[in-house]
């Protein structure tokens, strides 16, 4: 007997601080994994909020002057119909982050917070806001539609330079009574907004 | 009457529960406090400086006191508030208006929270002051910053919690001052270099979401309820604990 049948370089001594070894740093991989799954848990993959991109009826649907507070709940922006044409304002004060209220005797945007002004192009009349409004991208669509993209936004004086966040008037008479006409297609932009979108929002605050 | 305080004080219950008698002499006065779970934090012996009130203040005290107080008074409120959009600021008026003492407690809850922070200012000024951050001392220090900074982020996940216009626009400004911190906003300077965005800042894990919506009340309710408490007892622990390690509370030399 005398000799072992299977030789090995290693003792069991190594082999056993092998397997500590291997034992704590899978222990402390795991404690790592750990820690980034419990600071990721807080960014959800979704957020239950209206899709950016969203139909505003037609350029014709305006009056001139128009401040259209149809998407201000559901979207954060004011719809627009300006000397130039169809524009959306982000309803984001610049100075904090709240959200201004329009008051259309006075044509002026005043946020509630800290009292800055703004007219009705976004641009600061009062108060401590730094900038104007932002504005969000607009576009028609081939069937006619006001395609607003609020997730694409600009500083007030990159937008006024930039045709992409303004839909120009069609030339040709306007049509009498625009009130009347937003009144009688609020249902067709909504189905059609819907459709857009594939879905709506849950709060569906619009 | 003695005889039967005798016996009781003498019987298995009461020696189980209380392992020092009636302290007699210097040591078993100071064994009650070691032996005594809720005292054992506090230092065995005060010297008779330390009790000069125009030294302290007793400001750490009090801090300590009011958020006991907020403790309570915040787990009652939670019997009634649910932390819910459509609920939660009707589930407030509930409570001063249809549920008895209601008002009281959430007075109570509110000034207790206002005191809290003044008091905890006030702490760190006379710390400041008297020099009793020096060593062995400078840990307790960094520590009580933090204390203070769980203060303020108690003041601030509990004023969301009525969800009236004060509350959501304040939170509003608040949480975009997160978005404005170098690299982890989006607004921040930086924010590129890291990919930030609107939808994977740190505002974004604040409020669960792009705005102050239902994702951001129940976010600082647990934060204001459970979390920021938790965090806080332990550190008030140590806090505690290191002020007896030191040799007790700091006074004048």
């Amino acid at each position: 007997m005398g000799e072992p049948m299977i030789r090995s370089s290693m003792t069991r001594r190594q082999f056993g601080a092998r397997v500590l070894r291997a034992g704590w740093w899978s222990l402390a991989l795991t404690g790592i994994a750990a820690a980034w799954a419990s600071v990721r848990f807080f960014w959800p993959r979704t957020s239950y909020t209206p899709p950016t991109r969203f139909l505003a009826g037609r350029p014709e649907d305006y009056g001139p002057g128009e401040v259209s507070l149809r998407y201000l709940e559901s979207h954060r922006v004011w719809v627009v119909r300006g000397d130039g044409g169809i524009f959306a304002i982000v309803a984001r004060c610049s100075h904090l982050g709240c959200r201004p209220n329009w008051f259309a005797e006075e044509r002026r945007f005043k946020c509630p917070c800290h009292g800055s002004n703004f007219d009705a192009e976004g641009r600061v009349i009062a108060g401590p806001a730094p900038r104007p409004l932002k504005r969000a991208a607009v576009s028609l669509t081939p069937e006619g539609q006001i395609l607003v993209d609020s997730a694409d936004q600009a500083e007030h004086a990159d937008a006024v330079r930039d045709p992409s966040f303004l839909v120009p008037l069609a030339e040709g008479p306007r049509r009498p009574s625009a009130e009347a006409h937003g009144r009688a297609r609020d249902e067709g932009a909504a189905a059609s907004e819907a459709s857009f979108s594939g879905h709506r929002w849950k709060g569906d605050l619009a | 009457m003695s005889g039967i305080g005798e016996r009781i004080r003498n019987g298995q219950l009461w020696k189980s529960i209380f392992r020092v008698g009636i302290p007699s002499d210097r040591r078993s006065r100071l064994q009650v406090i070691l032996h005594n779970f809720f005292l054992h934090l506090h230092p065995t012996r005060v010297a008779r400086s330390g009790l000069k009130m125009t030294y302290t203040f007793c400001l750490g005290g009090i801090s300590a006191f009011l958020f006991i107080l907020l403790t309570i008074t915040g787990v009652f409120l939670m019997f009634y508030y649910v932390p819910e959009v459509g609920r939660a600021y009707s589930d407030m008026k509930d409570i001063g208006f249809v549920v008895p003492f209601g008002r009281v407690m959430r007075a109570l809850h509110r000034w207790a929270a206002h005191g809290m922070v003044i008091t905890v200012i006030l702490h760190m000024l006379r710390v400041a002051l008297t020099g009793s951050y020096k060593p062995p001392r400078e840990f307790n220090w960094v520590i009580g910053v933090s204390l203070l900074v769980l203060t303020l982020l108690l003041s601030f996940t509990g004023y969301l919690l009525p969800w009236d216009q004060l509350a959501f626009w304040a939170i509003t400004v608040g949480t975009n001052m997160a978005a404005a911190v170098p690299v982890a906003g989006h607004d921040g300077p930086f924010h590129e270099v890291a990919g930030v965005a609107v939808d994977n800042d740190v505002r974004y894990a604040l409020l669960g979401g792009i705005e102050v919506g239902p994702n951001a009340l129940i976010r600082f309710y647990v934060l204001h309820c459970v979390a920021l408490p938790l965090i806080a007892v332990v550190l008030m622990g140590v806090h505690f604990w290191r002020v007896r390690k030191d040799g007790g509370i700091s006074r004048p030399l």
